[in-house]
């Protein structure tokens, strides 16, 4: 019976995935069909840094916290 | 032969004085393993026959002379952000794959003085997870592939430094840390890591991701490993702006013993805070500590923000120190997109944001150095779960924006609070505390579970001693993940 195919009885995966071609016939129709994804990802992404960003504000610092710059272990 | 890689550094030292091996057969062995299982486990960036043997006979020479110290002639990898003459360093990353820099880094150059041989640049996860990446596979040498069982992660940055230590390909590695780099993959693969104090080690050579939070340090078999190559690594230079000035010196006799020291936990963090497969061992864990005579009493981490603290911080320096990346055609080219549009949109953090984000966390280091003014350390688990599978995303709840603008349910808030130190990790990297993780057993799904020790500035022997403490009445870091399929039953069908 065949054994059941594990990762240590097949040899890994490429290590990348293997993209279509970012040149050449059709690459600008995927590029275009593939900015509303990635815009919306980047949104995701800058929300998120707005929120924590917003948490930070939120701690309470007065005029007088300052920051550390002068790094002190 | 090959149980001679999953020997300590002692053990290893004591055979090449008495010449029962010599320093060439120990770097044969370890390239030979590096470029059989350490290609299956995508731990590998590169091996580095040619100067690796050159190397050894010179260690072996010294060690004929008598001139030997405890890391002379013993093989060693090194994280692919470090610098190392004659080798490509790929930071882990596509549009680096060529990258040559042309001299050694610190470490390199003062672990060949210790005669130490440098066998291996490591996988990472590309530019050390800058951006933040979504998927293990984040990385131009593939996924991490965990020795102990291939369809987990070995977790992340330091991935092929704690595969290549756990699956005895060498005895020790260097990784590095800017938030959880070295304690997760060190927790995820079984291992003993070490992340000093910030500063203690010189990062001249070594990529820039985060300035004010990056650490270099050893990931070894065991808590005295840590100490043997600690000692070989720190020290002042100046050619790094940020270092401390400060050596490390590693003494077999314990400075104290573990029931003069007072350590700070959150018992929440052993139950409801850790994935109930960890739980027992957790448990277990924390009994051991109990018998060795330690006084437990609860210290918990301030109610500040900082995972966003931290998240804001290396964003914003990492956006900073990829900047040329970031304006060229080459960003597309990196294997996790996610990594490329957080990289684009850490630029957008506002300059008052970062600095509010520096004035948290210096009241985040003024409330831990409270905390160690009553405790002599803070012990947790090192992550909340055994290693994830790899083909899974790592962050499940977060969502991207919908087009239209509204936030998805469920995408992931920064507001709520974590469970009592669930944020021991980005808390000690902010406040550059120095930590060390150790393995405490495994998951009802036979997987490695770490736990964490975080000390005061530049107390790493603390730390040491008492993980050689708990290492000699438990034997997690003598376990061995499971000999791989050979190449005959994997073409056995």
């Amino acid at each position: 019976m065949a054994r059941r195919p594990t990762a240590t009885t097949h040899p890994p995966r490429r290590a990348r995935r293997r993209r279509p071609p970012q040149s050449g016939r059709g690459a600008a129709k995927r590029r275009r069909a593939a900015r509303p994804r990635i815009a919306a990802e980047l949104r995701g992404i800058l929300r998120f840094q707005r929120r924590s960003g917003a948490a930070i504000r939120n701690v309470g610092l007065s005029n007088a916290s300052e920051p550390s710059f002068v790094f002190k272990a | 032969m090959d149980e001679l890689l999953f020997a300590t550094l002692s053990e290893l030292g004591a055979g090449l004085r008495r010449k029962r091996f010599s320093s060439v057969e120990l770097a044969t062995l370890a390239l030979d393993r590096l470029e059989s299982l350490g290609r299956r486990y995508n731990a590998v960036a590169s091996t580095l026959r040619r100067s690796a043997l050159r190397e050894a006979r010179e260690a072996d020479r010294l060690l004929r002379g008598r001139r030997a110290g405890p890391l002379t002639g013993i093989p060693y990898g090194a994280k692919d952000l470090l610098a190392a003459r004659g080798s490509i360093t790929t930071w882990g990353a596509p549009p680096y794959a060529r990258q040559v820099l042309d001299y050694d880094a610190s470490v390199v150059e003062r672990l060949r003085g210790a005669g130490a041989v440098l066998v291996a640049k490591l996988a990472m996860v590309e530019l050390a997870g800058g951006g933040g990446y979504r998927y293990p596979s984040a990385s131009l040498q593939g996924p991490g592939r965990n020795p102990w069982n291939p369809l987990h992660w070995s977790g992340g940055s330091s991935s092929g430094t704690g595969i290549a230590v756990a699956a005895g390909l060498v005895p020790f590695g260097i990784g590095s840390e800017t938030s959880g780099s070295i304690l997760a993959p060190a927790a995820y693969c079984g291992i003993t890591g070490l992340r000093p104090t910030y500063g203690l080690v010189s990062r001249y050579g070594a990529m820039a991701l985060s300035w004010t939070m990056d650490k270099l340090g050893p990931m070894c078999r065991s808590a005295e490993d840590c100490g043997l190559v600690l000692e070989a690594i720190a020290g002042p230079d100046p050619r790094d702006p940020t270092s401390a000035g400060r050596a490390f010196r590693f003494s077999r006799r314990r400075a104290r013993r573990p029931s003069t020291l007072r350590v700070g936990y959150a018992a929440e963090d052993f139950e409801r805070g850790v994935d109930a497969s960890a739980r027992a061992a957790m448990r277990d864990a924390l009994a051991a500590f109990r018998s060795l005579g330690i006084r437990l009493r609860r210290a918990v981490l301030p109610p500040l923000p900082i995972d966003a603290v931290a998240r804001i911080i290396i964003r914003a320096e990492g956006s900073a120190a990829f900047q040329d990346l970031i304006a060229s055609p080459r960003l597309a080219q990196l294997v996790d997109r996610r990594q490329a549009l957080g990289l684009r949109a850490g630029r957008e953090i506002p300059a008052v944001d970062y600095l509010n984000a520096m004035r948290v966390r210096r009241m985040l280091q003024d409330e831990l150095a409270r905390i160690f003014s009553e405790v002599d350390v803070i012990l947790a688990p090192a992550r909340s779960a055994p290693a994830p599978r790899i083909d899974e995303p790592l962050d499940p709840e977060w969502r991207p924006a919908r087009p239209g603008g509204r936030r998805r349910a469920g995408a992931a808030r920064t507001s709520a609070g974590p469970i009592g130190n669930a944020a021991l990790i980005p808390a000690g990297n902010l406040a550059g505390l120095p930590a060390l993780c150790l393995p405490c057993g495994f998951s009802t799904t036979g997987l490695p579970l770490g736990i964490q020790l975080v000390g005061r500035p530049f107390e790493e022997a603390t730390l040491i001693d008492l993980g050689r403490a708990y290492q000699e009445v438990t034997d997690w870091h003598r376990r061995r993940p499971p000999a791989p399929a050979t190449d005959a039953s994997r073409t056995r069908s």
